[in-house]
């Protein structure tokens, strides 16, 4: 995916959740109206709408309100009812970024998308532009969800051409509910738009409707310059080193305790071999005394006695006394 | 064209390393052809975007501090090395002088280095930063070696080669040995070895200690300014030095018998040309500018392989050579003769002018 010169034709795989985000009540339609009906039974979209578009140049009362309600009108034929609202100031994105940020922080913790679409950050509309702006921050702390950035207004460069030909009279009917988000001149808008999406057609040598896209894994790769993409290499190896110093360093400390183990085991086994000579010798002293003459009849003597004066008995207290009175008399 | 800049390391006037010398070599080329060059190193900025390796942060910090100059600032920009590994993508016609290559240099010590030494060498400074700084600029190596890595790892075809300048008016044999070995305090009586260079394993200090051992009667002069403790089996016959002037580095060559340089790696070796200059025989391995000096007689005994993890084979190699140098003393005389007019011929302060006159296009 990263390689934007060959064109895609189709959403990456793998995909089941999805984010659109429209900065104005009618935007997620004009870029993505055609692939959300195209995928609607495969993924689950969720639309995120920063503004109610009130800033619109119309002088109706209530346009908020009216704008809100041909949304829900127009992703009702989309099939899209998971619809979520901002309430951002229309026309005030670039003072409200903190807000638009963690907001979709939020959003994007609950919904864990796979993919999101906002408009590009190259778009002319300072609040397209802000909100692509914001997406592009939030991949920093949501590195795995991939970014499509649609188109809305003019041509711009993508890299993944969605064939919505089968699926174009849905995209219509749907933006066909935006009369008064359209300031009344739906058709010129429809007309501007599926242009521009008919205009692809070259690109694939086949005529039909195309929504294009400039999906990455790695968007900064696509935007960052190139002493940003310099400092990003020399960051990223810089990292790997340094854990892989501190590896080193565990296992060189490992390693040490390792030999010290290994020392005090040493000491402890000359120890034990050391008391088992010691012991070994002290057995074979034993074993000599045993053999000996005098041990043999001192056994022999005892072993008689008990016998001939069997604890408790007369005789035994008998002998006791003749032994005693024999002490006595020698002593 | 009147205005310059040159993006290195460290204070050329502060520092003698090569990149210094050849620096200042430059500065004076520059003046002499009215052209004002300023000087901005690596070291002296901040690691502002906090990189675990401080000083890669400072080098990219100092190329990213030019990014927007354009020609109204300068005429043209003199990267050294990887020092210019920030300045990317460049907007001035630059020059990109290599004095080595750190993926050549990363091979050379990658069997004494801890694994992540070796990569943050080969990858972060090799790949990245010396790539980089090569990038957009016309390039010029210090040797035929530095060029041969240029291309077998960066596949970087278009290099010139301007050898280090040697000034052989300055370095050459002083006549009074006498006077000078009393001046330092080395007997006469005593063979003298040299080493000039960092005190460090990739310069090989970890084989002259193990040929100290081999001969007692030897003296050695280490002249190093950094590097680690040196451990000799006697200290009595050993003199450490550091600092040196030119005019005390001369009087050193000059008392010496022979130069050992033992290095894993080097760029180009401007102490060993210095020396050789001075009429002394380098041993050594073949590295830099000594590796095609060792393929001519009669300097072929004085090469000693270096090879991986066998240091002992190399300290044999070295104490036979150091036998074979003092054996035949027509040999000896002779190598220190023609070792003289090498440089002279080949490395000489005016070739030096004139070829880097014509790649700077100075007129």
């Amino acid at each position: 995916m990263s390689n934007v010169k060959s064109i895609n034709d189709s959403l990456p795989e793998g995909i089941t959740t999805a984010l659109i985000i429209s900065p104005h009540p009618d935007d997620e339609t004009l870029g993505c109206g055609g692939t959300i009906a195209l995928y609607a039974d495969r993924i689950t979209f969720t639309v995120v709408v920063l503004s109610n578009g009130e800033a619109l140049n119309i002088e109706e009362m209530n346009i908020a309100e009216i704008r809100k309600r041909e949304l829900m009108e127009a992703m009702k034929i989309l099939g899209v009812s998971d619809i979520l609202y901002l309430n951002i100031p229309d026309g005030k994105f670039l003072m409200h970024t903190d807000e638009i940020k963690k907001s979709l922080s939020e959003i994007y913790n609950k919904r864990r998308p796979d993919i999101v679409f906002t408009p590009s950050p190259h778009d002319t509309h300072p609040d397209h532009s802000t909100a692509a702006n914001v997406c592009i921050d939030l991949i920093a702390s949501f590195p795995s969800v991939k970014l499509a950035f649609y188109e809305s207004f003019g041509p711009f460069r993508f890299n993944t051409l969605i064939d919505i030909g089968d699926v174009v009279n849905i995209k219509n009917k749907s933006l066909n509910k935006y009369h008064y988000s359209m300031l009344k001149k739906e058709d010129i808008f429809i007309s501007s738009c599926l242009s521009l999406n008919k205009a692809k057609s070259v690109v694939k040598l086949n005529e039909s409707f195309y929504e294009a896209f400039l999906i990455s894994d790695d968007i900064r790769e696509l935007f960052s310059s190139p002493e940003e993409r310099l400092l990003q290499s020399i960051k990223s190896a810089d990292t790997i080193v340094s854990h892989l110093q501190e590896a080193e360093s565990v296992i060189a400390n490992n390693n040490n305790t390792i030999k010290e183990m290994t020392n005090r085991i040493q000491n402890l086994e000359s120890l034990l071999a050391e008391t088992t000579n010691s012991t070994n010798e002290l057995i074979q002293k034993l074993d000599l005394i045993e053999g000996s003459f005098l041990w043999k009849c001192a056994t022999f003597y005892y072993k008689a006695r008990d016998i001939l004066f069997p604890m408790g008995s007369r005789r035994k207290w008998l002998f006791s006394k003749v032994v005693s009175l024999i002490k006595k008399m020698f002593s | 064209m009147n205005k310059s800049l040159i993006l290195t390391g460290f204070d050329p006037f502060n520092h003698s390393g090569g990149i210094e010398v050849y620096t200042l070599e430059l500065i004076k080329l520059l003046e002499d052809y009215r052209i004002n060059a300023d000087i901005l190193c690596a070291s002296d900025f901040q690691n502002s975007y906090n990189l675990n390796n401080a000083f890669i942060g400072k080098v990219y910090n100092a190329g990213r501090s030019i990014l927007s100059l354009t020609h109204d600032v300068y005429d043209f920009v003199i990267l050294n090395g990887y020092y210019g590994g920030g300045y990317f993508p460049k907007r001035i016609k630059s020059y990109t002088i290599f004095h080595s290559t750190h993926s050549g240099y990363a091979e050379a010590v990658k069997k004494i280095v801890p694994r992540s030494t070796y990569l943050e060498i080969k990858y972060i400074i090799g790949d990245i930063l010396e790539q980089s700084s090569a990038y957009d600029s016309q390039i010029i190596a210090v040797s035929e070696m530095v060029k041969s890595e240029l291309i077998r790892y960066y596949n970087i075809q278009d290099v010139k080669v301007i050898p280090n300048p040697v000034d052989t008016d300055f370095f050459h044999q002083l006549p009074m040995r006498k006077s000078l070995r009393e001046k330092y305090g080395v007997s006469m009586n005593q063979k003298v070895a040299l080493f000039v260079g960092r005190w460090e394993k990739s310069k090989g200090c970890d084989v002259i200690e193990r040929v100290m051992k081999h001969f007692k009667d030897l003296f050695w002069i280490i002249v190093s300014s950094t590097g680690g403790e040196i451990s000799p089996p006697d200290k009595r016959n050993i003199l450490n030095l550091s600092r040196l002037s030119h005019i005390e580095m001369r009087e050193i060559y000059s008392l010496s018998d022979f130069m050992l340089m033992p290095s894993r790696y080097e760029g180009f070796g401007l102490a060993a040309a210095e020396a050789m200059s001075s009429g002394l025989p380098v041993i050594g391995t073949p590295v830099g500018f000594l590796r095609d000096v060792y393929l001519k007689e009669p300097f072929s005994i004085l090469s000693v392989p270096y090879i991986q993890l066998r240091t002992s084979e190399t300290v044999h190699h070295i104490t036979e050579a150091i036998h074979d140098l003092f054996s035949d003393e027509r040999r000896f005389m002779e190598i220190s003769r023609k070792g003289r007019e090498e440089i002279q011929h080949n490395f000489n302060k005016q070739r030096w002018l004139k070829r880097m006159r014509d790649v700077l296009c100075l007129m």
